[in-house]
């Protein structure tokens, strides 16, 4: 039995799931508490969690730009060297008459980075401001930004396997360009965003601060 | 599969009530960490209260039928699934994703022919191109989530698993089972099989394409990742003690 008095908490750690019971006393003093069972870091929230999500967020946004402007790939036949975009390779797609993948890689390359950044700001920018406003629809929400995020990787994994396979020299090949660099960042950022956002802090009332 | 793996809300305990009885770490089986490392005030609770990892909010566990899914009374996230899948099971899938895992990365996921010349191309040799070509970033990166990550998965589930199932405790068990919650964001097999697909429309315009068995393999990896990502790994914590 412990000896301390006052009140205490109920934290689920995130990674095995046992639940712990902490003096909130224990919770204010510096110190890093583990989960007794998994030795995983227990907090009752994701540390900084706000700056941090807003610090990707700002960073991925940078990335945007030059991951859309420039070119991803670009590839070499006999005659010519063109290069090609991300909406550009979306055109060629639906040119070549694949409705159905151009679609999948539009929603994969543009709808989903841009509806992660957007959803991610409004979660985060709503906390300390609109905090009681729709909660259940943008945990929904948060939920689904983090099982659609990967799927960005799309384009990234289309060059790598491109490059490899179009590979005969001077007749044809296909080769990585800096905007693929600047892509890849946006999906590992925007990654890192949604984890570093602490879908507790939706549930937070005004008077607790964060 | 010990019932207690499986949970359902039965009242809505709100948090930060200190009410719940105190139990010592000894109490789930001594593979706790010494009271040094933590301060007094840290104590594990009985394993039949469930903090929603979304909200916080607190409920009681109780068995779940193979097919019923526990959401949280509060924000409806996901708090546990009943599954049908017993240790066996899922030993036997994991070890078919082992199979399908080397067969992807072993054969080739598309096959081009421009005039007499035929090239074959596995995923690691286009990884590696991709580096030659100037890119190692975005090789290494496409290399971590689609080879290693769900490689170090599929490993790491095995060795936990398999002593698991001859009630043995594999050593560092909490560590393996802690990268394992790490990495499963990073692993992104399914992605791969649909970029297969693309990349083989989008080289239509520069040579013949067909594809090849690797491409099959991805497809059926992503299934069987899938259906390892829903049996969930929290509940090993109840199997081993």
């Amino acid at each position: 039995m412990t000896a301390h008095t006052g009140p205490n908490a109920l934290l689920g750690c995130e990674c095995c799931g046992v639940v712990t019971s902490v003096a909130e006393a224990a919770l204010e003093r510096p110190v890093r508490l583990r989960c007794p069972r998994c030795g995983h870091p227990v907090h009752p929230r994701r540390p900084m969690s706000l700056q941090r999500t807003w610090a990707y967020l700002v960073a991925s946004t940078l990335l945007y730009v030059p991951a859309n402007a420039l070119p991803i790939m670009s590839t070499v036949n006999l005659f010519e060297r063109s290069s090609h975009t991300i909406i550009g390779g979306i055109a060629e797609l639906w040119t070549d008459g694949a409705y159905g993948l151009a679609v999948i890689v539009f929603v994969a390359s543009i709808v989903v980075p841009l509806l992660k950044i957007a959803a991610l700001a409004l979660l985060a920018w709503t906390v300390p401001r609109a905090p009681a406003w729709r909660r259940r629809e943008r945990a929904r929400l948060y939920r689904v930004v983090e099982t659609v995020g990967h799927w960005s990787m799309l384009d990234v994994y289309v060059v790598v396997l491109l490059a490899g396979m179009v590979n005969f020299g001077r007749i044809a090949s296909a080769e990585p360009e800096p905007g693929l660099l600047a892509f890849a960042g946006v999906v590992v950022l925007t990654v890192l965003a949604a984890r570093s956002f602490d879908p507790r802090l939706i549930w937070q009332e005004p008077k607790h601060d964060g | 599969m010990a019932a207690a793996a499986n949970a359902r809300l039965t009242g809505a305990l709100r948090s930060r009530s200190g009410a719940a009885e105190r139990l010592s770490y000894s109490a789930f089986g001594g593979t706790f960490l010494s009271s040094s490392e933590n301060p007094p005030e840290v104590t594990a609770l009985p394993q039949d209260l469930v903090v929603c990892e979304h909200c916080d909010a607190v409920h009681r566990w109780r068995a779940l039928a193979s097919d019923e899914v526990a959401r949280c009374s509060r924000c409806a996230a996901v708090l546990g699934r009943g599954h049908a899948l017993s240790a066996q099971s899922t030993i036997a899938l994991t070890l078919a994703a082992l199979f399908v895992f080397l067969i992807a990365l072993l054969t080739r996921v598309v096959t081009i022919r421009l005039g007499s010349t035929e090239t074959a191309t596995t995923l690691p040799d286009a990884v590696v191109a991709t580096w030659q070509m100037g890119a190692p970033i975005v090789a290494t990166v496409a290399a971590l989530t689609a080879i290693v990550a769900p490689g170090v998965l599929i490993v790491l589930r095995l060795y936990l698993l398999l002593p698991l199932a001859t009630g043995h405790v594999p050593r560092h068990f909490g560590t393996g089972m802690r990268v394992l919650h790490e990495i499963s964001r990073w692993s992104m097999v399914e992605v791969m099989m649909v970029a297969a697909m693309v990349s083989i429309v989008r080289m239509a315009a520069l040579a013949d394409a067909a594809p090849g068995v690797g491409m099959f393999a991805f497809g059926a990896l992503a299934l069987l990742m899938a259906a390892l990502e829903t049996a969930g790994v929290r509940h090993y914590w109840v199997d081993r003690s």
